[in-house]
């Protein structure tokens, strides 16, 4: 009987780790498409003209992700530089953010 | 212990020890098929960062080959094939470089605008630009599919498989694999 209940206690805690690691797997997939859609709005919102660009803050969803970006003045040079963030969303949760400066080309 | 439990004891024990046994097999397909799958990403990996890091460099690109050898008509378009023109801060003349699909071995391959045109990764069965703001190049969509290597992973053509191979049970499947991603060239506005 000493026996089985730690036979049982073992396989018990064993039941759990594999409980853990489907739940790490799934929290990794969701922060790589979460990357991935940040990446991709950026590139978009890098790809606008300047003034576009400027007003370009937003929101919007992809399936169960939903992205929020904003396109900021940069201090240093607020007339020729702006940062822009976009964080992705999924369950209410932050699954991915992404940040890069772009600035104004003078011809 | 009587002989009625040792029966008992035997008989769970082997039912137990059968059911595991019985993993095994498909187990056996599992191994064969997930170092093909750590190819595939590896393919994927590098077809995506050679174009990437051209594209992201890139002051001009065109739905079309240019260059001396094999060049399509000036203005054509065609989707499965790009050519970035880069201009190096320390070169006089920009330089290009062409992308396309070599479909008779499924081949991406890179022509350097000259006389050279290299293989960058193999097994690939899909290759397609999507030229956003087109005549005026803002963003570059792309589209790369590979497949397993190995014909004894694949199966009849379809929607996982754009390439049939020879493999008659599920276990062995390994489905093509299909990324999308965009790049927006930041050196767009500094042609001359």
């Amino acid at each position: 009987m000493i026996a089985t209940t730690i036979l049982a206690v073992g396989v018990a805690s064993l039941a759990q780790l594999f409980t853990l690691a489907i739940g790490s797997n799934l929290a990794a997939t969701h922060r790589t498409r979460g990357v991935m859609l940040a990446a991709q709005k950026l590139e978009e919102l890098r790809s606008l003209d300047w003034d576009a660009a400027l007003r370009a803050g937003g929101t919007d969803s992809v399936g169960e992700y939903g992205r929020r970006w904003s396109v900021d003045p940069l201090p240093l040079h607020p007339d020729n530089a702006v940062t822009i963030e976009v964080l992705v969303t999924w369950n209410h949760a932050q699954v991915g953010r992404l940040a890069t400066i772009a600035s104004r080309r003078t011809p | 212990m009587t002989i009625t439990e040792t029966l008992i004891a035997s008989a769970l024990t082997m039912t137990i020890t059968g059911a595991i046994l019985s993993l095994v097999v498909p187990a056996e397909g599992t191994f064969q098929a997930q170092p093909e799958v750590a190819d595939m990403e590896q393919r994927l990996r590098v077809a995506v960062d050679a174009l990437t890091k051209d594209l992201v460099m890139s002051s001009e690109v065109l739905p079309y080959r240019t260059g001396p050898v094999n060049p399509d008509p000036a203005g054509s378009f065609f989707d499965d094939r790009i050519t970035i023109v880069l201009t190096p801060p320390l070169e006089t003349l920009p330089v290009s470089r062409t992308y396309y699909l070599r479909s008779a071995d499924a081949t991406l391959m890179r022509y350097d605008g000259v006389v050279t045109d290299l293989p960058v990764v193999d097994h690939v069965v899909k290759l397609a630009f999507e030229h956003i703001g087109y005549p005026s190049t803002r963003r570059v969509g792309v589209t790369l599919r590979v497949e397993a290597a190995s014909a004894s992973l694949r199966g009849p053509a379809g929607a996982l498989f754009t390439r049939a191979g020879t493999s008659t049970t599920a276990q062995r499947y390994v489905p093509d694999r299909e990324v999308h991603f965009d790049v927006a060239p930041r050196n767009i506005d500094a042609r001359p």
